[in-house]
């Protein structure tokens, strides 16, 4: 038997996502600006585009909190049900909009322009590289403005890995940010990545935080990007 | 005046302990910050007392514990007013329960403390297991108060393992929870304790402003003798108001002439200190008193140590320092200032000893110490 | 104060109280038991500022009043008295002054404004346990409590309403082991705030439990605990954190179920884990039709395995789990069958009483 080791439970994470705790960086201050502007968009839609865990969903909420839009998922949309989803007049963020269905995305957007709503769609890419196959749906979405979440900076990911610590009732030591900063992949996913895997391994282990655990994590992480 | 506090035990360098003093004067600046701070509603839950030592930096700590604690004290008025001051009265039972380590959402940390780990008290520092006791306090809900304080005299003196486990719960700390931290040398503090807490300096006034502030309070000083009063109040505003409420200088004059002579004791001069100090209204002036003699102590012998010569209170004062350097070398000082001390405390439970009784006596035993007997 | 009371009685309600007096205090009035006298009787109260206990005894009242003494010494004291004895105590200036017989003491005293008042304040929440349910909220779930600092909100047991249903319940955990208690909540127990109640108070009231047949009485807010039975009254801080989410993490849809004897089951953990020697000491359970085998092997002392006959009949899964864990929830279930309710090697497996569901325990298994 090689080493065994116990798997912790996972207990889900409340994360933080009021107004109050998003960060404002250079990566995301346009959306952040454009955000502050609605209603006074030019077009029926806003698209927001960006890498996973670069806050998109966080940024949902925020908009959804004050223009008192319901949200959707992509996936779930359907032509049926536009009229419904579109009912209170406050409008409508779609999370994932790069999964609609084109034709149920156009009836939205034309629904939206002729009740006057404004539509807050997230995707990991911009529009014009959605491979729109409906030409009419892939003209109104090129009109629209779409902002991108950049890659974050070292002081956005510095941010980013103390709230997801805090968002999980752990410290962040200023070591491990020290020691970690420099090593790890510039991106939103890396940082939630380890910031998930440094709750669970020290649940599982009954570890403190340190910087040698820390290492061990980066190592681990390495390794599974290596096993995929 | 004020009722006596019971201390259990005496490791003042200061004349009056912080945690006994009442009001604090002379940092109103700083007591009208906090007050704001407080009334503002949205009160930062650190604080970094700084300046130099013994000028009543611990002493606005206490205050302002004891004020959050009361739950904004009792400046406000019937309808709700918020409060205009820091005070809280020496009746009040947030007041005792501080003072005898009584009270439950209070907790002080400093040297000389039972280390839970070695159960041996921690002379020097503060060690990170007693950090650990203050931080599961901070993660209990408070049993009295509303809030919860921590007061850190002197944040100085932790070592860098109870730094670390302190600055945990400084950069996560529950709602209603306060640290107070007190630096005399803010510079070798870990810069994230610091980064966290809001700074509240303190400076000491030098001696002319002292005196200046002595004689506009009190129009019948002298000039010689507010100036006495500001090197003994060392840089304190609020010491040497004390000291002359309570006769300080006059007791001084007196413990310093006794003290030029101390293997051959004038018998009036020391009957007539007794009779001053027994006196029924005399209780406070007597702990002024026996802080002076435990001050006045440590000061011999840091001198008989090797430290240089401090500017002389008065001239008397400097002649009587040179004859007991002469007298006897700093090994015997330290015992017979152990004496001395011991035996001025004879006036508290147990021994509840009389206060003329004890005066001789302490100055009769330092006589025969003296005489080599 | 100017009080008569008997020994017994005396030394029953000051061995009580002294258990939460921390030895060698630096702190003079916490070594203290505050002592008040009126109406027919003698309240004592200690405490160390997390929890205080409270014990009330009859006495004769010739003078009510109050003061603070040496618990430790005057619990000493007492016990040496001989049985049967009328203690007379009385206060003189700051001294209590103890008679009985012809033995006499005085104690130092230290004023009553000086002692701890933990147990004042609005308990806006208040119900009944019997006993019984009292045992259960505790003994089913102490065991799972967290000792870890990191998660302080762990160290202790989380009582609550469960939130759209009339149930009480106890849960703890420790990031390996969940167990959840739960029983129709009591009247006044609905609306009230969840509270998480420190290890050091779950056992106090534990022994107070013991103590008493009847119903334990609780009165809570968001930031104390009080429980009374029978004449003492235990009130506690409580851990100011959030307790996790933890409805999420108990799994629905685990179809893979096993019934096995608990005790043969228990043995048999013990005997095949007895060759672990690392730091876990895991033991791998392999399910079959109707068979369970157990193995362990550690790299210096060797290998053991163990079939025992068991209730399952689906597929063969392999699951390892600390054995300590293993043994532990064995000894919660009190009936002789316990279930297993798996799904696979990585995820958590419900584990139950057969015959008592009103306890139910999550265990995270170990990869092996």
């Amino acid at each position: 038997m090689t080493a065994s080791r116990q798997i912790p439970i996972e207990f889900p994470v409340r994360t933080a996502l009021g107004v109050d705790d998003f960060m404002v960086a250079e990566c995301n201050e346009e959306s952040i600006a454009w955000l502050d502007k609605w209603p006074d968009w030019p077009m029926p839609a806003l698209c927001l585009y960006g890498p996973g865990g670069s806050g998109k969903t966080h940024l949902l909420h925020i908009w959804c909190e004050t223009s008192k839009a319901d949200n959707i998922d992509g996936r779930d949309l359907t032509t049926d049900i536009v009229p419904v989803l579109l009912e209170s007049g406050h409008g409508l963020a779609v999370d994932n909009a790069e999964n609609c269905p084109e034709d149920s995305l156009f009836h939205l957007y034309n629904l939206a322009k002729e009740t006057n709503q404004k539509l807050l769609l997230a995707s990991k890419q911009a529009p014009a590289h959605w491979n729109i196959g409906l030409k009419d749906l892939a003209s109104r979405l090129r009109a629209c403005p779409s902002v991108g979440l950049r890659y974050p900076d070292e002081d956005m990911l510095a941010a980013l890995m103390m709230k997801q610590f805090q968002d999980r009732n752990l410290r962040l030591s200023p070591e491990i940010l020290a020691y970690v900063l420099p090593r790890l992949e510039r991106s939103f996913e890396a940082v939630r990545q380890f910031v998930t895997l440094m709750d669970l391994e020290s649940l599982a282990e009954r570890r403190k935080l340190t910087v040698p655990f820390a290492s061990r994590i980066m190592d681990q992480m390495e390794k599974n990007k290596d096993g995929r | 005046m004020f009722d006596e506090p019971e201390i259990a035990d005496e490791t003042n360098v200061a004349l009056l302990s912080p945690r006994d003093s009442l009001s604090v004067k002379g940092h109103e600046a700083n007591e009208q910050l906090l007050l704001d701070a407080w009334n503002s509603g949205k009160l930062h839950h650190a604080w970094l007392f700084t300046g130099p030592k013994g000028i009543g930096k611990a002493s606005l700590g206490y205050q302002f514990a004891r004020f959050i604690l009361a739950g904004g004290g009792e400046g406000g008025g019937l309808f709700g007013d918020q409060p205009d001051s820091l005070k809280i009265s020496a009746e009040h039972p947030v007041y005792r329960r501080m003072m005898s380590g009584g009270h439950s959402d209070f907790q002080i940390l400093e040297k000389g403390m039972m280390n839970p780990d070695t159960k041996r008290v921690a002379e020097n520092d503060i060690p990170v297991a007693i950090a650990r006791k203050a931080i599961e306090f901070i993660r209990l809900t408070p049993a009295e108060s509303d809030w919860r304080v921590i007061l850190v005299d002197a944040a100085d003196d932790l070592n860098r393992n109870a730094a670390n486990a302190l600055l945990k719960v400084l950069e996560e700390p529950p709602a209603r929870a306060i640290f107070i931290l007190i630096s005399h040398a803010p510079g070798r503090l870990l810069p994230t304790i610091k980064s966290r807490c809001r700074k509240l300096t303190f400076k000491s006034i030098p001696d002319e402003s002292v005196s200046e502030l002595l004689v506009s309070q009190y129009p019948e000083l002298g000039n010689e003798d507010a100036h006495a009063l500001a090197r003994l109040s060392e840089g304190s505003i609020g010491k040497a108001m004390e000291l002359q409420d309570n006769g300080g200088l006059d007791l001084f004059r007196m413990v310093v002439s006794l003290l030029s002579h101390p293997q051959d004791l004038s018998l009036t001069k020391l009957h007539s200190l007794a009779d001053t100090l027994s006196r029924k209204d005399a209780k406070e002036n007597y702990i002024v008193f026996r802080n002076l003699i435990d001050w006045w102590f440590k000061r011999l012998l840091k001198i008989l140590a090797g430290d240089h010569m401090p500017k002389p209170i008065f001239a008397e004062e400097y002649m009587a320092i040179e004859a007991c350097k002469a007298l006897m070398p700093l090994g015997k000082w330290l015992e017979a200032a152990d004496l001395v001390n011991e035996r001025l405390w004879q006036t508290e439970a147990p021994s509840n000893l009389d206060r003329r009784q004890v005066v001789i006596d302490a100055f009769l035993t330092l006589e025969t110490l003296a005489q080599g007997r | 104060m100017k009080i008569t009371i008997e020994r017994a009685a005396l030394l029953k309600a000051l061995n009580h109280v002294q258990s939460v007096v921390e030895r060698r205090n630096t702190i003079p009035i916490l070594s203290n038991v505050l002592m008040q006298a009126q109406d027919g009787g003698l309240s004592l109260t200690a405490t160390d500022m997390d929890i205080a206990i409270v014990d009330k005894v009859e006495a004769t009242v010739n003078e009510a009043g109050s003061t603070t003494a040496p618990a430790h010494t005057l619990y000493d004291i007492v016990k040496k008295l001989p049985d049967g004895a009328q203690v007379n105590l009385s206060t003189n200036g700051d001294q209590l002054e103890l008679v009985a017989g012809r033995s006499q003491f005085t104690l130092q005293t230290l004023p009553q404004d000086d002692f701890p008042v933990m147990t004042g304040g609005d308990m806006p929440t208040g119900f009944a346990l019997t006993s019984s349910e009292a045992k259960l909220l505790i003994d089913k779930t102490r065991f799972a409590i967290s000792t870890e600092e990191t998660r302080y909100y762990l160290n202790g047991i989380y009582m609550h309403v469960a939130e759209g249903s009339d149930t009480l319940r106890a849960v703890a955990t420790d990031g390996h082991r969940l167990a959840r208690v739960e029983f129709p909540a009591p009247d006044g127990a609905a609306g009230m705030p969840g509270v998480i109640i420190p290890r050091k108070a779950v056992q106090e009231l534990r022994k107070l439990i013991d103590e008493t047949d009847g119903d334990i009485s609780v009165n809570l807010s968001d930031t104390k605990i009080k429980f009374e039975a029978g004449a003492t009254v235990l009130t506690s801080k409580l851990i100011d954190g959030t307790f996790p989410d933890y409805e999420r993490v108990i799994p629905q849809g685990n179809d893979k179920i096993m019934s096995l004897d608990t005790r043969s089951f228990a043995e048999a953990v013990d005997r095949v884990s007895t060759i672990a020697t690392e730091k876990m000491r895991a033991v791998k359970m392999a399910m079959d039709s109707g068979v369970v085998t157990l193995s362990a092997s550690s790299q210096d002392s060797g290998t053991a395995v163990e079939e025992i006959s068991v209730d399952y009949a689906n597929d063969r899964i392999e699951i390892g789990f600390n054995s300590r864990y293993l043994l532990d929830i064995a000894q919660q279930i009190e009936s002789g069958s316990a279930q297993f309710i798996m799904a696979d090697p990585s995820s958590p497996t419900i584990v139950q009483d057969a015959e008592d569901k009103s306890a139910l325990y999550v265990l995270m298994p170990m990869r092996v």
